[in-house]
């Protein structure tokens, strides 16, 4: 102890020791006996109250009932709408309930829909094979498949992007959502139906009112739309195809696996995903193959619609491939945008503007797109053909 | 038995609705707090009217107390605000030892009650007076540690936790108290 901490202690000493004379020659240096009581009174009057502490009891015993419930409920609701949204994720033997719940009425479905001659032989082969080997020995086969087509699958999501980072320049649309998109893993995107009847003739539509973005957007992003396109038609439902019989016949060499090796094993890529569960995910497979020749026969019947329409099967390939639902609802309003009458419109509107060169290019793309449509005689003059 | 319990067991008693545990409580440290209370306000009359607003605001605020801190700390911090709140609402006032009605003071009366007692017990009187002389001069902080200490009976890290301040502070101020009370006593060392 220093000589300071020393003379504190006794200056501390002497001082409480005189303090405390002084304190006990006051002695009415305490409350009031009345203030005594009504703090008394006061504090048995809040003991006794009652309601209080009996709501919170009541609560505090109720509590965790309430909340292991709510897990309870909440965990089976979200259990239940995955294996619902995403059967291929749900465990082996929920696969196999759904695979034998689901046989029957595929087999019928199959039948009556526009492509029997490819899907039915494929699902009776697939339901053969299911008898023969277990679904986790395909989800192993099909994650190595998927594996070799999972770079040209990126690679042409890779241009969908590209050509929406090109648009964004023009219109100003931040480009930060898209971006997310780009490296996070794709999402498993179910493609809209295409309707087997299209219609057969195409009146010229009533122009709606054209949004001045994206018309810029729509010059724009057409050109490189055509190249994606012209690309997508033999990707998707062709390549899966190959990869699903190619599992069939390797299938027999394997021997089967244990359920825990399997589900450590996550299938990410939507290829691996369409071919993991063949029962379940033969729905899809049949739509994106039965897509290309639907729309083949629209346009055959109504050339009008064969743009659109080829726009349509290009958004739902590159939906097959990953794209968000975002890209999606994109490239189906550029697709709206080539209709013929908003494309008109557009057309008056580069002549009003005087901007000729812009109108002959675009009067020759229309023509390509458009044949049928009878230009009027004062764009054709104005554009000096 | 429930006169040995800690504070906090008998916080938590009557948190869960004995009221015998509260009298116990009150009995305990009434006299600390009050004096507490009456050597940093001056009116008497205020004193005793926050000292029940203090207890007031306990037994309201039984349900959130918890004993993660001392009892006595608690009670002393809620009698602390309740000061400050007070000084802010009569804006500055010059803390004083409390005047009775008669407007004689602590040292006042006590000079007067030990004036006709016998010589030997007359040095004692005047030391206690000096204290409490030196005790008025000192700065609020100051006191209010000093009082803390004395009366609540706490250490520096409860005055600092009761105050809201720095344990560095509250030793400081506490040191400086003690010397200030000490050069008040020097006639009698």
């Amino acid at each position: 102890m220093s000589i300071e901490d020393r003379k504190h202690a006794e200056d501390l000493d002497a001082v409480r020791r005189a303090y405390r004379g002084a304190a006990r020659g006051n002695a009415d240096m305490s409350p009031p006996a009345a203030i005594d009581d009504a703090i008394r009174a006061a504090a048995r009057r809040a003991v006794q109250a009652g309601p209080q502490p009996v709501g919170k009891n009541w609560l505090r015993r109720w509590t965790p009932q309430f909340a292991v419930a709510a897990v309870v409920v909440l965990s089976v609701s979200v259990v239940m709408v995955s294996v619902e949204e995403r059967p291929e994720l749900a465990p082996a033997a929920i696969q196999k309930m759904a695979l034998k719940q689901s046989a029957a009425p595929t087999a019928d479905r199959s039948s009556s829909e526009t492509q029997p001659v490819e899907a039915a032989p494929a699902t009776a082969a697939r339901a053969e094979g299911s008898k023969k080997k277990t679904n986790v020995v395909e989800m192993q086969r099909a994650q190595a498949d998927a594996q070799k087509v999972a770079p040209r699958m990126k690679e042409e999501r890779g241009a969908a992007l590209r050509l929406e980072s090109k648009a964004t320049p023009h219109d100003g649309i931040a480009p930060a959502p898209r971006a997310v998109g780009v490296t996070s893993a794709p999402p498993v995107f179910v493609p809209p139906a295409v309707p087997a009847s299209a219609p057969s003739t195409t009146p010229v539509l009533p122009a709606p009112a054209v949004d001045s973005a994206s018309t810029i957007v729509a010059d724009t992003i057409a050109p490189a739309r055509k190249e994606l396109r012209a690309d997508s038609r033999p990707v998707a439902a062709p390549e899966l195809k190959a990869v699903q019989e190619k599992n069939v016949i390797r299938g027999e060499d394997h021997a089967p696996e244990t359920n825990v090796s399997a589900a450590k094993r996550v299938v990410t890529s939507p290829a691996a995903t369409a071919i993991a569960a063949p029962g379940i995910a033969a729905p899809r497979e049949r739509e994106s193959a039965a897509a290309p020749k639907v729309a083949d026969s629209a346009s055959r019947q109504a050339p009008a619609y064969a743009t659109a329409r080829n726009s349509e099967q290009a958004i739902a390939s590159a939906g097959m491939r990953g794209l968000s639902k975002d890209d999606i609802a994109l490239a189906e309003k550029l697709a709206e945008d080539e209709r013929p009458g908003p494309w008109l419109k557009r057309l008056r509107q580069l002549h009003e503007q005087k901007k000729l060169k812009e109108l002959r290019e675009q009067l020759v793309r229309f023509k390509k797109a458009h044949p049928q449509v009878v230009l009027p005689q004062e764009l054709i003059e104005g554009a000096g053909e | 038995m429930t006169q040995d319990d800690s504070d906090e067991t008998l916080m938590m008693r009557y948190q869960s609705g004995d009221a015998g545990a509260f009298d116990v409580l009150y009995a305990r440290h009434r006299t600390g707090l009050f004096r507490f209370m009456v050597r940093q306000c001056r009116s008497r009359e205020h004193t005793e009217e926050l000292f029940q607003e203090v207890w007031m605001n306990l037994i309201a605020a039984r349900d959130r107390y918890r004993p993660e801190a001392q009892f006595r700390t608690y009670l002393f911090a809620l009698a602390h605000n309740k000061l400050m709140d007070y000084f802010r609402r009569h804006g500055k006032v010059e803390l004083t030892l409390y005047e009775n009605e008669d407007g004689e003071t602590a040292v006042d009366r006590m000079a007067a009650s030990r004036v006709d007692e016998p010589q030997v017990r007359a040095e004692s009187t005047q030391q206690s007076a000096a204290i409490l002389r030196a005790l008025e001069s000192l700065p609020a902080p100051q006191r209010e540690a000093f009082l803390l200490y004395e009366e609540g009976g706490m250490s520096i890290e409860d005055i600092a936790l009761a105050t809201g301040c720095t344990f560095e502070a509250a030793k400081s101020r506490l040191r400086y108290a003690i010397a200030k009370l000490r050069d008040g006593l020097k006639e009698f060392a």
